[in-house]
């Protein structure tokens, strides 16, 4: 791979064995070689866990100084986040990285949304929309500790109501279940989401038809967004570590080439 | 054709935007609205023409809390007032319920509150140049922190004041 470029490598020793923190080639994201490989975002607060995940930490040896340091890093579930699933299954862009803002709808507790604060860092910002109180209260107490994420406690059909806390933004990421959802994606977007930026929407098939085929019904929502000024560039199943699961990623009002 | 104007909301203020060349945009389709994206063009047919800052951020925090709910202060009614007085025209605002409030408020003389698509269109080009418009009175860096602080406090607001709220759990 193209490793090593700029990214914080180290070792430890930690627990006996050897570890290796290698950059993803997407910026923000990191991919822990050890025992068994796996993905990891460089904790924005060291020493603090979000949901019981893992973390590796490495020592870093400043190149010029010759200084050390330790770089920690939260081990990313595929299983637990169908964020790091899509990555994981291969997607060709993923249009999060250090700096972005990022409007980020169905936040839930923010599991997902802690690594996307990790991956944009200091200089970007997630809004998190999420309506339920109850998950809304952990957001809330996660944006305490960690000021990059802007918690936001309402229905993201109505984006109306959060007109005057979020600017533009780059990215659009949605995972908000629901049977229209392409329209809630659409309405955010036509509010939000700057010209020539980033969508990625997660689909799961029987929260939009549990009678058709999920191929049919990931067709028929990509031909949704179609009519909504996005223009997808992928899909990908989230197979193994989701059933009837797909992302679509595109861009939003940007002229097809041909 | 009567004159265009557009009310803006922001975490920092309210702003009266006034249209020109109204037929010109109302025709834009494809290659002119493409042209919107960058800020000379825009502000060109899209002008700043007064911004209401919020005193505090208490003061931002029952305002935005007022439009969340399309409600109309008593503090955004006399900025539209005393900025109109007497003109005519149209204003332009982007969630129809609230202009319908709004509307109420003004009577129905001399200014109509519209929210249509076109409006919307003009208002989504405000928020991506927003920054821009006010960079000669405020810097960039405090609108973006003042609208990073407010949505922290509104959450936390919510939280706290939620009437639906079930889960009282004690652990």
């Amino acid at each position: 791979g193209g490793g090593g470029a700029g990214g914080a490598q180290g070792r430890s020793f930690k627990g006996g064995s050897r570890v290796l923190v290698e950059p993803h080639r997407f910026p923000g994201v990191f991919i822990v070689r050890g025992k068994e490989d796996a993905m990891c975002t460089r904790n924005l607060l060291p020493g603090d866990t979000v949901y019981g995940e893992k973390r590796v930490s490495v020592e870093s040896v400043d190149s010029k100084s010759g200084e050390k340091s330790k770089i920690e890093y939260r081990i990313w579930n595929p299983f637990r986040s169908k964020m790091a699933a899509a990555i994981l299954g291969g997607i060709e862009r993923f249009p999060i990285e250090p700096g972005s803002k990022v409007l980020y709808l169905g936040a839930a507790s923010g599991t997902t949304v802690s690594h996307v604060s990790d991956i944009v860092g200091a200089n970007g910002v997630v809004y998190a929309v999420e309506f339920s109180h109850r998950s809304g209260r952990d957001l809330v107490t996660l944006a305490q500790r960690r000021p990059n994420i802007v918690p936001i406690i309402e229905d993201a059909r109505y984006p109306a109501r959060y007109r005057m806390l979020v600017p533009m933004v780059d990215t659009i990421f949605a995972d908000v279940a629901q049977p229209d959802q392409a329209r809630i994606l659409a309405m955010n977007a036509a509010y939000f989401l700057k010209t020539g930026g980033y969508f990625m929407i997660s689909i799961k098939a029987s929260c939009v038809d549990s009678t058709a085929a999920p191929a049919a019904v990931f067709a028929s929502e990509v031909e949704n967004l179609q009519k909504e000024r996005f223009r997808p560039l992928e899909q990908l199943t989230l197979e193994p570590y989701e059933r009837d699961h797909a992302v679509v990623i595109g861009s939003y009002r940007t002229a097809a080439k041909s | 054709m009567s004159k265009l104007y557009l009310l803006f909301e922001a975490a920092s203020g309210y702003a009266i935007f006034r249209v020109v060349e109204a037929e010109d945009v109302a025709s834009g389709a494809g290659a002119v609205q493409s042209s919107w994206t960058e800020f000379h063009r825009f502000a060109s047919i899209v002008k700043l023409r007064a911004f209401e800052p919020f005193s505090s951020a208490d003061h931002a925090l029952e305002e935005v809390t007022a439009v969340c709910e399309n409600r109309v202060t008593p503090f955004l009614l006399e900025f539209l007032q005393g900025y109109f007085g007497s003109k005519r025209g149209q204003l332009g605002v982007s969630e129809p319920r609230f202009g319908a409030a709004l509307q109420e408020q003004l009577g129905k003389k001399r200014l109509r509150v519209i929210a249509d698509e076109h409006v919307q269109e003009l208002l989504r080009n405000v928020r991506q140049h927003f920054e821009k418009y006010l960079s000669a009175e405020v810097p960039t860096s405090e609108l973006s922190r003042a609208q990073l602080g407010l949505a922290h406090a509104l959450s936390r607001a919510r939280i706290q004041f939620n009437p639906h709220r079930n889960d009282t759990s004690v652990v």
